[in-house]
């Protein structure tokens, strides 16, 4: 056996601790499922280290890592009925209320209606920065693929909030105008 | 009111509500990232660190 990973890697993965638990939440829209999937992206990174090229992105890489581990687990489970949709809206409710913006938990209901393809992609470009062209190299798609995602998830996202004309979005009152997708 | 809006072509989308989307998700993702990471991952690391045999580059 060759020497484990070096105290640098579990330095840069404790940093990296923040964005895996975001993004495992994005796919996951459950916090327990996230933190599972988090530490089994981390046995496996571990274990997977020599793999992993030094000077390349070890974001990138821990994001496909788990990616990929959720997708086998979303297979394992594929014929349980889940609905997490309530368990993701409620998390954060107590602490989404800001005036003078749009309602953080409309948006947050809306994001956890989308597809599970369409969550990653907006995440990925919108929220993480990456390029489409290391999205699409993260997900095994291509770039046109990548970026039709962002486009449909936009859309959608915008469908389900009530806000497909920007005249409904009033400054400053934007909460108010939103139509609720149940009445 | 507003002047027309400039539409996105490939969405189909207001830049407004282009923006205003991207800016409500970077809120929410702005807001797990803030969360407070549990011990149990540190702990994770740690074990993780003495499980490879010690090889790590302790000083």
């Amino acid at each position: 056996m060759s020497d484990g990973p070096s105290l640098k890697f579990q330095s840069e993965l404790t940093k990296l601790l923040p964005n895996l638990r975001a993004f495992a939440r994005s796919l996951t829209r459950s916090s327990d499922q996230a933190d599972d999937l988090v530490q089994e992206a981390l046995v496996k990174a571990w274990r997977n280290w020599h793999q992993f090229a030094p000077d390349s992105n070890l974001k990138a890489w821990m994001f496909t890592i788990m990616r990929n581990a959720h997708l086998s687990e979303r297979r394992k489970r594929k014929n349980e009925v889940q609905d997490v949709e309530g368990e993701f809206a409620s998390q954060l409710s107590a602490k989404a209320e800001q005036p003078g913006h749009m309602d953080l938990i409309d948006f947050q209901v809306a994001f956890a209606k989308l597809l599970p393809e369409h969550r990653e992609a907006l995440v990925l470009i919108g929220a993480e920065g990456f390029s489409y062209e290391e999205a699409a190299l993260m997900c095994g798609c291509a770039v046109g693929t990548m970026k039709s995602r962002v486009n449909r998830a936009r859309t959608k996202l915008a469908a389900l909030m009530g806000i497909e004309s920007a005249a409904e979005i009033g400054v400053g009152e934007a909460s108010d105008v939103f139509v609720r997708a149940t009445g | 009111m507003l002047a027309e809006p400039l539409m996105d072509e490939q969405s189909g989308l207001s830049k407004t509500v282009e923006a205003e989307i991207g800016s409500g998700l970077k809120r929410l993702y702005g807001q797990m990232l803030s969360e407070p990471i549990p011990e149990k991952f540190a702990g994770l690391l740690e074990q993780l660190a003495k499980s490879s045999g010690g090889k790590t580059e302790r000083s």
